[in-house]
């Protein structure tokens, strides 16, 4: 069988590439990471010719900078791996986009220029002459549009042609401006520049940006955990947590399985990733938004306003919408944090996204206030979610002096135009999302729920427990709640429901549940007042704010920071601050109560 | 001048570049090479960074590195 001929995709940013990629190839594709490097890698065969592969490079402007992107970029292009460069250009922006051409014919590998957003040409205001064009750069030149899926066979078709030829014509920088001077004509007024002033006039606007901002992420929350995406979840709860267990319940017993067996498939098993099952199209809507955010062209707006505000935390602009994705959940917002270029601002970024109170925490500050706090709930747990923000600014502040300090690289944002977003590749990201929640879900999370139940269920002489105080989990609860004391809750059911909650925080409410012989809501409020004062339940919940995210959580950063250095760091950081702080509330607070 | 002086609307030709190795080399793959004009469109709602065109395309820098970049004024 003849060895696969690999096509490298190079271009800009923002260019279209990612459009174009899968566009050719389909659905067919392996998603995974540059070695060394946490810069997503993408390669799939070409659909219009299987003996094509496409290495999808990361967006760079040039291959001479030192940044993780460039780095991945200049070193496959330079390597015997790729045979030759599509370079995909944008027509409406010609001159920028040239000066990669100018680095890339260096390779001497042959290369053919994908001209694409040839279809937004006439809203510019401008045509191209592509004859003249490829004449004066002596290169092959296609005109295509990724969007409309237009001239895409040709540009296959010229790349077999062009393959064995090695490239020997090339074009300097300085020679690019009279290159476009020559083949751009202007046919009218730009009305894309126009229509983008126009917005930016508006999503940009001294007064009307910051509530536009919190209107948007409004929104986004609104719908997202509101009615739609509860009854959403709903749904996917009641199939898995209720159809699908009934009918894997049946199967168990038609093969008369015992209590143990039974106990770790439904009651380990499927309660525990059943737990995160219902939450998955919340996570999968959240990827929408940030897939619309990105391709619309706001989301460079946000970075933009938002700049100045997260200079002193030595984080930029651009770590925002990653953080208030955490609000959500905390695996989406790391993976968002991969838009983040520079290396250190992405890794601090993803350090202080867990002190973002996440969803899954909602239930235990819900159950708690409702029990102590019951006619100021809503404030109570407002001051939880600012209390984590404030945390956050501080780390970020004493991180940057410290464990990261700051490599002088400029902040340097490209604001794109706005755009449509491309309704296929938004589809296609969110089913990559989908796979790799999945495949956390089915690997870790699995693993983790047995290893919960078996400690909750099965007691150190590895047998069934009755009384679950009995258990591996339970004994190492009061063995641990000591040092809880100086936090106000030093008793081992507060100790195990904490233990629970590496699993998913859900999983804390539901164990203080069983722990406290609770039946429904009400009975558990009653039992808690007996186990909590109003003092140490605020002190527990700060503990359950700020100590480490569940275990998909960490498994997320450990993938995304690509370090088991800064994973233990960011989990033992998290815990002391979390003890640290819920130890001066209750201090504090002792005080005055 | 710095480019940092430059007002909104105003078009300056940039000079020379006083920044680091890496942030020079950043700015001059997207193309704000030594020659090249550039436009101030406007600033941030708290007042930094600032949006630029140039080459095509809008560019937002910090003001604190806008402050190393020299230009001078296009009238």
């Amino acid at each position: 069988m003849d060895k696969q001929y690999v096509i490298a995709l190079a271009g800009n940013p923002n260019c279209g590439k990612t459009t174009l990629f899968n566009a050719l190839t389909g659905s067919s594709r392996a998603v995974g990471n540059w070695t060394g490097v946490t810069v997503e890698r993408k390669e799939g065969v070409c659909r219009y010719d299987k003996s094509i592969r496409i290495a999808d490079l990361p967006g760079v402007y040039s291959l001479s900078n030192a940044g993780a992107e460039e780095i991945a970029a200049s070193t496959y292009i330079a390597s015997d791996e790729s045979d030759m460069i599509i370079n995909i250009v944008d027509a409406t922006n010609l001159e920028r986009n040239l000066l990669l051409t100018t680095e890339l014919l260096k390779s001497k590998k042959p290369l053919v220029i994908a001209l694409n957003m040839t279809d937004a040409l006439k809203k510019n205001g401008i045509c191209i002459d592509i004859k003249l064009f490829e004449k004066k750069t002596g290169i092959r030149v296609v005109p295509i549009s990724a969007l409309k899926c237009t001239g895409l066979k040709e540009l296959i078709r010229a790349c077999r042609e062009i393959r064995k030829k090695k490239n020997s014509r090339f074009f300097t920088r300085s020679d690019i401006k009279d290159i476009v001077k020559e083949c751009v004509k202007k046919t009218g007024e730009n009305r894309q520049y126009k229509l983008t002033e126009r917005l930016d006039a508006i999503f940009v606007h001294p007064l009307l940006s910051f509530p536009l901002f919190a209107l948007i992420m409004f929104t986004v929350f609104q719908i997202t955990f509101g009615s739609f995406g509860a009854k959403l979840s709903d749904f996917f709860d009641r199939v898995f947590n209720v159809y699908f267990a009934a009918r894997i319940e049946a199967l168990l017993n038609l093969f008369g399985a015992g209590a143990f067996i039974k106990g770790l498939v439904l009651d380990g098993i499927i309660s525990g990733v059943g737990g995160v099952v219902s939450f998955f199209p919340q996570i999968m809507l959240l990827f929408l938004f940030l897939s619309l955010l990105e391709n619309s062209g706001y989301m460079a707006r946000i970075a933009f306003i938002m700049d100045r505000l997260c200079m002193k935390t030595g984080l930029s602009g651009k770590s925002v919408v990653p953080m208030i994705m955490g609000f959500g959940c905390s695996v989406p917002a790391m993976m968002s944090a991969r838009t983040l270029e520079n290396g250190r601002a992405r890794r601090l970024t993803l350090l202080l996204i867990p002190f973002m109170s996440c969803g899954a925490k909602m239930p235990v500050y819900a159950v708690f206030a409702s029990a102590f706090f019951p006619k100021h709930a809503g404030i109570v747990i407002l001051s939880l979610y600012a209390l984590g923000m404030l945390l956050a600014a501080v780390s970020g502040i004493i991180l940057s002096k410290t464990v990261f300090k700051g490599d002088t690289e400029p902040f340097m944002l490209e604001l794109p135009p706005y755009r449509v977003p491309d309704m296929r590749s938004t589809l296609m990201y969110m089913r990559e999302r989908a796979k790799d929640f999945a495949l956390r879900a089915g690997t870790v999370l699995l693993w983790a729920s047995v290893i919960i139940w078996f400690t909750q269920n099965l007691g150190f002489n590895l047998r069934m427990v009755a009384d679950s105080r009995y258990s591996i989990l339970g004994i190492t609860g009061k063995l641990i709640s000591p040092v809880f004391i100086p936090c106000g809750f030093g008793n081992s059911t507060a100790a195990i429901s904490l233990l629970s909650g590496f699993a998913a925080k859900e999983a804390v409410v539901s164990t203080l549940s069983i722990l406290c012989g609770a039946t429904g809501g009400m009975g558990l409020s009653i039992e808690l007042q007996n186990i909590f004062t109003p003092l140490s339940a605020y002190s527990f919940l700060v503990f359950v704010l700020l100590y480490v995210p569940c275990i998909a959580a960490v498994s997320t950063l450990k993938t995304e920071i690509n370090s088991r250095f800064l994973t233990v760091f960011s989990v033992v950081y998290q815990l002391f601050i979390a003890w640290m702080t819920s130890t001066l509330v209750f201090g504090i607070g002792s005080l005055f109560v | 001048m710095r480019l940092s002086e430059l007002r909104k609307g105003e078009t300056g030709i940039i000079t020379e570049i006083m920044l680091a190795g890496t942030a020079k080399n950043r700015l001059i793959a997207m193309g704000a090479d030594e020659g090249e004009e550039i436009t101030v469109l406007r600033r941030a709602p708290l007042g930094d960074p600032t949006e630029f065109y140039i080459r095509g395309c809008r560019l937002c820098i910090r003001k604190r590195d806008a402050e190393n970049i020299f230009t001078e004024r296009r009238i």
